[in-house]
């Protein structure tokens, strides 16, 4: 049932008395300045906005039960814009776009609403370039999934692709390479694990591994002394034996479990036979609440083979004045056979890089000759690895404590391949690893701004072009402190890397949106022709066109109309397009320019559409979102969007919408927003030319609020190409986006600007794009940690 | 005796040293016989599931007629039928902290992120990620510790790979209803080879002996060493990138307590189920194959409590196979059209059959003196009501099993309008044994369950 609360009426109209609006209006004339001049007084306070809004909108927008949930209340109070931000700029998007007061409302004055916005505007976005302007905070960022995959590859040499088994990684300002946005749960940190110990098996081949062949010897398999508590005991001199037969000749494992009844001035001894040959004598100082495992790498025959524990200084002083020191006796529970060990023959590029380091086989226990040699090998290999897998240089200590974890496991009786494989399991899920740490040593500083070190500088540059780790170029500069230094000339580089797909797949695949492409579900009667193949080939399409104008360099301004485009037979044919054949995607010169950019590929109609028909709403914010870089603001709340709202209208999708934009509410907003998506209404759900919908004839001629008129797609294209200025910001602000890994704030429209300057400089390519963002300011510098934040937390960090 | 050779697998461990990687000792592992005895003892545990369903609901086919015992099921319910006496019909339950409350649009985001928090999610679109704990993970905390895994997340839908999801609300809010701290979401499985491989995949393996048990050697210490690494580097950041290494301590930790617990073989069963090849290309499939590893988890104890996002909010998945066509949430918007109302009710009976489909496997599963289904407490709902107008108020939501006795199910409740639904949540908290007076925005336990 519904409620009175649920009835609260959408689109109703909160009508201000006029009485109200007058006087305050009168006031606002009266105390308010002369037309022209700002309504701020001197002392930057807004005296006059306040009033203005109390006027203009506290009728519905104030007080326990606001209109659409949005209360101006916070805006009343005489504080800092910064801590209301949100809001005001919800406003001012309002007031700017004449959908607050509605239409029923008493209409302000249209100068003082224009001195309003102009004020708030001034307040919320005004940046002094000159002065030094904030670069930003960008938040730690772990590698995503992609990032992940292509740092195993290029520092291992091994193939690992996380987008089957990690999860997805969580979108924030529209990349998936946010920092904040990126978290770290439970269940990723299992995959974490699981992946270190694939991988880790992949890159250094081990001898053996849990899939060999084993034999358990319990306490009552073996011969000799007595059997008490699950293990055999020998309370004198003698011997206890394990007997078994071995299928083939090789090297073995053996593993025995023992422990001592302590006394005396020693730990209880044990002698290790093998078919009667002494291989070795331990000390086996361990209790039966701590007992120990002795682990034994020996080189056996096949058969029957028989292996002797003695006990070798028994002991036993009945006066001894401690009770618990006068009988040593030996214990041993389980003998583990394990083997034979095979030489697996794979290597990685990592393993051949090491091979040539590797220590000699060590005897076992190690003696100290092994240990020294085992000890060397490892600093060097670790010296040349971890740098690389942290991206910066680490310090001696860190290489020394990873070392005594590798010579530890060793010495519990793992191979030393073994043990490097964990090492490196250690390595790979090390925070150092999985997140990109920018900071170095240094991360306070009086200085507001900091420039970011050379290690993060090549480190951002390298997953900005290659969504991986730096090569040894960038690694050897930053080393040197020469990369800022040859900045320009390593982008260069680095495009021309085929590394640098990655820009195109995972930058141009989140901004236009393709990646999304196969959650599709077009309706299959409908659109009988739709398949996966039909994706695949409409995501090529417009990967290989980007693709193209980025390495070509050609002008940005080819993303939007261009007399070319990247086909294959099938999509040609989609396209009505003759003459190509084969499934092979190529370069397709253009005719018929009603195809050609972006705008008009198949990819992105799809992706506007709706599975059983097109959605020129969706197709007009999206070119103001992404191409224009103008999103309107959202619906306010319990206002279905505005197509979805459709009850029972008649007509084509567009009249039933233009009914619904009589609406001043949506009007403000979709006016703007759906000619754009009118014009390309002679494209279907995907992306397919038609003449009709349905019995009706397309009308794709759209006409925004400022008069300007344009049909169809390639009136469109040219509007949008008088618009190039815009589409370059718009494009500048995703990049940037995707550069730095964060959301811009307002301060970076300097930054934003400068890039736009200088690539319009350099032959306003997206080439240039590349490099100006790379030089720009955020992604040069980084705000600094004032030292009291880390203070403040300190306690915080123990825990 | 054989206890003497009984080891506390982590003393073991401490005694020789935390990087020591260890062979296995099979005196660590206890007998089947013995665990078998063990467990047969205790009384059955109690468990919870939470499933989601987005996009609200044709609620003129969902609500039933009449109230208490002998109302009658709406259409829409009508595949429940032979599970009647299983469940009950709540209406009247509420959840304010979805409406706008001054933050605009997005209601669709704000109804899935306040589903089982009963928080105002923080509006952003990545900085400062804010939402509130979940009832599951308020459990999982309290006494997740009793089984191997805490909690199980799962789902039928990943997240989005582009764009933005909801208004200028972060995907993540979206695409989860599981919150472990108020800015860490539980990130779920969808893929069913993954849940079991994680559930179950070492009780699989040919080598049961000591494969296993090394593994989980040899992660303590590789744990032990990069949680060092962590510490230090945490000691040098700010802000936002401390609790980012908080996320990843805590993850840590998580897998600590994982091996800590050790390998269950008292698991009573080894998986019924063949191991899955994926997602199954059929909807219906995988959503009946996720339920199957819930029930797989509840009765192995692996885990006693799970949340099911059979969709993420705002889904505009299609149902061509119900000769749905459409965009779940673009019919969502109907306009009081007749035909899209028509095909919303097909999609709501569609999710109610597979629902049915779970109720029916819990309670064909034997466990302590009954069956699953009488030992777990069921939530299945949604965080809006009707769709077009993004109710929040009034909401679908079903609660079946008998929660080892302490519910009464088989009738239609109908509460105060505005009651949060959150004091649904913390009743059925404090049936699981957890200590809470407040959760979210309720003002109380709920009456009458």
């Amino acid at each position: 049932m519904k409620d009175a609360h649920a009835q609260s009426a959408q689109f109703r109209t909160c009508g201000i008395p006029v009485a109200v609006w007058l006087v305050a209006t009168a006031w606002l004339m009266a105390a308010g300045p002369a037309h022209g001049e700002t309504p701020v007084a001197e002392d930057g306070h807004p005296r006059h906005v306040i009033p203005f809004l109390k006027a203009n909108c506290s009728e519905c927008h104030a007080g326990d039960d606001p209109d659409s949930g949005v209360s101006l209340d916070a805006l009343f109070q005489e504080s800092d814009v910064e801590q209301n931000r949100t809001l005001w700029q919800d406003a001012l998007k309002q007031l700017r776009a004449g959908a607050m007061p509605p239409a029923e409302a008493p209409r302000p004055d249209q100068q003082q609403v224009e001195l309003i916005t102009a004020w708030i505007d001034s307040e919320l976005f005004s940046v002094d370039c000159d002065a030094p302007v904030d670069p930003g905070l960008v938040t730690i960022r772990r590698l995503n999934r992609v990032e992940y995959g292509n740092t195993i590859r290029d520092l291992l040499g091994v193939e690992f692709r996380p987008s089957g088994s990690f999860p997805t990684d969580e979108l924030g300002a529209g990349y998936d390479n946010n920092g904040d946005a990126l978290t770290i749960s439970p269940l990723l940190m299992e995959k974490y694990l699981d992946a270190a110990a694939r991988i880790a098996a992949e890159a250094i081949p081990a001898e053996e591994d849990a899939e060999l062949p084993l034999t358990t010897l319990a306490a009552n398999d073996l011969a000799g002394g007595g059997h008490h508590d699950g293990a055999r005991v020998l309370t004198s001199h003698g011997e206890i034996t394990a007997t078994w037969t071995n299928d083939r000749p090789g090297l073995y494992k053996v593993r025995i479990e023992a422990f001592g009844d302590q006394a005396g001035d020693e730990p209880a001894n044990m002698q290790v036979t093998v078919d009667g040959r002494q291989v070795r004598e331990f000390a086996v100082p361990a209790t039966r609440d701590k007992p120990q495992t002795i682990v034994l790498r020996l080189p056996l025959q096949e058969g029957q083979r028989r292996l002797g524990l003695a006990f070798t200084n028994d002991y036993y002083v009945p006066e001894h004045p401690d009770p618990a020191r006068r009988d040593r006796n030996l214990w041993v529970g389980e003998v583990q056979v394990i083997g034979p060990i095979v030489p697996p023959n794979k290597s990685s590029a990592f393993y051949r890089s090491i091979e040539p380091l590797l220590p000699p086989p060590a005897h076992f226990p190690l003696v100290p000759e092994d240990r020294q040699a085992m000890e060397a090998a490892t600093r060097e290999i670790l010296a040349s690895l971890l740098p690389r897998a942290y991206r910066r240089p680490v310090e001696a200590d860190q290489i020394e404590r990873l070392t005594r974890f590798l010579v530890t496991n060793v010495e519990a009786g793992d191979s030393y391949s073994l043990a490097m494989q964990r090492t490196l399991q250690v390595v790979l899920i090390s925070p150092k690893f999985l997140f990109r740490d920018e900071a170095g040593g240094e991360t306070q500083s009086d200085q507001a701004n900091r420039p970011i070190d050379e290690f993060a500088l090549a480190s951002r540059l390298s997953y900005f072009l290659w969504s991986s780790m730096p090569d040894e170029t960038l690694h050897r500069l930053a080393a040197e402190g020469q990369l800022r230094a040859n900045l320009a000339q390593q982008v260069t580089r680095m495009l021309a890397d085929e590394k640098s797909q990655a820009l195109i797949d995972n930058f141009a695949g989140q901004w236009l949106h393709t990646r999304q492409l196969q959650t599709m579900t077009p309706d299959a009667k409908q659109f009988d022709g739709y398949d996966e193949q039909l994706a695949a080939a409409m995501r090529a399409e417009t990967l290989h066109f980007f693709a193209a104008i980025l390495r070509e360099k050609r002008p940005l301004v080819e993303l939007l109309d261009a007399d070319y485009t990247y086909l294959n037979e099938r999509l040609a044919r989609h396209y009505g397009i003759d003459g190509v054949e084969g499934e092979q995607i190529r370069r397709v010169k253009l005719s018929d320019r009603r195809r050609g950019g972006v705008i008009t590929q198949a990819a992105m109609l799809t992706l506007t559409s709706n599975p059983t028909r097109t959605s020129p709403v969706k197709r007009g914010k999206w070119i103001l979102e992404q191409i224009l870089g103008d999103a309107p603001p959202p619906a306010p709340a319990n206002v279905p969007e505005l197509e979805e709202a459709e009850g029972e209208l008649t007509g084509t999708l567009r009249e039933r919408l233009e009914q619904h934009r009589t609406n001043e509410v949506c009007a403000s907003c979709h006016r703007p927003m759906d000619p754009l998506g009118f014009a390309l209404e002679n494209f279907d759900a995907i992306g397919r030319w038609r003449d009709t919908e349905g019995k009706f004839p397309i009308d794709a001629v759209g006409e925004l609020p400022d008069g300007s008129r344009f049909e169809g797609p390639v009136g469109l294209k040219q509007l949008l190409v008088k618009r190039k200025d815009d589409f370059r910001k718009a494009l500048a602000r995703q990049l940037l986006t995707y550069a730095l890994g964060r959301g811009l704030e307002h301060f970076d429209v300097c930054a934003v600007d400068e890039v736009c300057q200088q690539t319009k400089e350099d032959g306003d390519t997206l080439a240039a794009m590349v490099v100006a963002i790379a030089e720009s300011d955020p992604f040069q510098f980084q705000r600094a940690v004032r030292p009291e934040e880390l203070r403040s937390e300190e306690q915080g960090a123990t825990r | 005796m054989s206890s003497t050779w009984r080891i506390p697998r982590r003393t073991f461990l401490r005694g020789l040293g935390t990087v020591v990687a260890l062979p296995a000792l099979e005196a660590m592992r206890p007998l089947s016989a013995f665990a078998a005895a063990k467990s047969a003892a205790v009384t059955a545990p109690k468990r919870v599931a939470f499933l989601f369903v987005p996009n609200g609901m044709n609620m003129n086919l969902w609500r039933p007629e009449g109230v208490g015992g002998d109302y009658q099921l709406s259409p829409t319910l009508q595949p429940l039928a032979d599970h009647k006496g299983y469940f009950s019909v709540l209406s009247g339950l509420t959840h304010d902290k979805g409406r706008a409350n001054g933050d605009g649009a997005g209601d669709h985001a704000r109804a899935v992120a306040t589903f089982l928090t009963g928080a105002q999610p923080h509006k952003t679109d990545g900085k400062d990620i804010r939402v509130g704990v979940s009832v599951d993970q308020v459990a999982a905390q309290q006494i997740g510790g009793q089984t191997e895994l805490p909690s199980l997340e799962i789902g039928c839908e990943a997240g989005r790979l582009s764009g933005g999801c909801d208004s200028g609300y972060s995907c993540a809010y979206s695409s989860n209803i599981s919150w472990r701290t108020e800015s860490s979401p539980m990130t779920k499985e969808v893929d069913p080879r993954a849940v079991f491989d994680r559930l179950f995949a070492r009780g699989t393996t040919a080598d049961v002996g000591a494969a296993e048990h090394r593994r989980d050697e040899h992660r303590q210490s590789v744990i032990d060493f990069v949680m060092e690494d962590a510490k230090q580097l945490k000691k040098r950041l700010g802000g936002n990138d401390r609790r980012k290494l908080d996320e990843y301590l805590d993850s840590i930790r998580h897998v600590e307590r994982r091996i800590e617990h050790g390998i269950d073989d008292n698991k009573q069963q080894r998986p019924t189920l063949r191991r899955p090849d994926g997602v199954p290309r059929e909807y219906a499939a995988h959503i009946r194959l996720m339920s199957d590893l819930m029930v797989l988890a509840f009765q192995t104890d692996t885990t006693r409590i799970c949340t099911y996002m059979i969709a993420n909010a705002g889904s505009n998945r299609s149902y061509p196979f119900i000769d749905v066509p459409d965009g779940h949430h673009y019919l969502s918007h109907h306009g009081s059209n007749e035909d899209k109302l028509a095909k919303i009710a097909k999609i709501d009976r569609f999710q109610i059959e597979q629902f049915a489909y779970l109720l029916k496997r819990l309670k064909e599963t034997p466990d302590g003196e009954g069956n699953l289904l009488d030992n777990s407490m069921i939530v299945y709902g949604s965080g809006l009501a009707d769709g077009n107008r993004h109710e929040h108020h009034n909401l679908p939501i079903l609660l079946a099993g008998r929660g080892g006795g302490s519910l009464q199910p088989g009738r239609h409740i109908r509460y105060d309008d505005e009651t949060p639904l959150m004091n649904l949540y913390v009743s059925l908290l404090r049936e699981m044994g957890c200590q809470i007076d407040s959760l979210g925005d309720s003002t109380g336990a709920l009456g009458q369950l």
